[in-house]
């Protein structure tokens, strides 16, 4: 299955990249989804210690269940206002 | 109402927006770029937003504090892009009947858009440009008014 991965501030600058499609075997938890993340881009595995996941626009949980068609959001600290 | 813009902010504009003949009392926030930070000299800013998630963090902001005040009318408004130093890169307008409820809400409401929003802020120095530190979002329901203070 694919999810839709979206990328913002530091990391967008890191991956120069704004967002990517990614390839999962199979549906994984949001927790599960930290290693093959670190794996596939270890230019910000750093980063990964410290960001939130955001999955269709809302603040998800380690135990949140990826789904085809999900857009996931690495969210580095805010640092909005 | 909330909204993301790349343009000036205009407070005649948010002030306009929370016109109510019932409401006596206005409470505007604004935010404004700095010109230093953790003890570096700051030029500019960029501020960069996740913006379909933004917009719906700041509505959950302004039903939150509708549910809790008497608040019929609210701005939240915040800016995107370059901004030069001074100029408003947040404004948050609250109208209430009376003015304690008008400040709670304010307060609430920056405090909270600045723990939930996903916003990033870049800040430029004389010879380089670094990511603020920031903080790890929270969830709003997890955020309560702050404690009242006692007047002096």
């Amino acid at each position: 299955m694919k999810i839709k991965l979206k990328y913002f501030a530091q990391l967008r600058d890191l991956l120069h990249s704004e967002e990517n499609e990614l390839e999962l075997s199979s549906s994984i938890t949001v927790l599960e989804l930290m290693p093959v993340l670190a794996d596939r881009f270890p230019q910000i595995r750093e980063h990964l210690k410290v960001i939130s996941i955001a999955v269709n626009n809302e603040y998800a949980t380690k135990d949140t269940l990826l789904q085809e068609g999900d857009e996931v959001a690495l969210i580095p600290p805010i640092s909005g206002g | 109402m909330v909204e993301l813009t790349e343009g000036k902010i205009s407070i005649e504009q948010v002030l306009a927006q929370v016109e109510d003949h019932s409401a006596g009392a206005v409470v505007l926030f604004l935010g404004r770029v700095r010109d230093h930070a953790e003890g570096r000299q700051v030029n500019a800013m960029d501020y960069e937003a996740y913006p379909q998630m933004a917009l719906r963090k700041m509505q959950e902001i302004e039903t939150a504090v509708k549910k809790r005040w008497p608040v019929e009318k609210m701005v939240l408004l915040h800016r995107t892009g370059h901004l030069k130093l001074g100029e408003v890169s947040v404004a948050i307008a609250v109208a209430s009947p009376h003015r304690k409820d008008a400040f709670e809400a304010g307060r609430f409401a920056i405090d909270t858009l600045k723990e939930t929003v996903p916003i990033w802020k870049k800040e430029y120095t004389v010879d380089s440009a670094q990511w603020a530190t920031g903080k790890p979002p929270k969830p709003l329901e997890s955020l309560k008014p702050k404690e009242k203070r006692e007047a002096p």
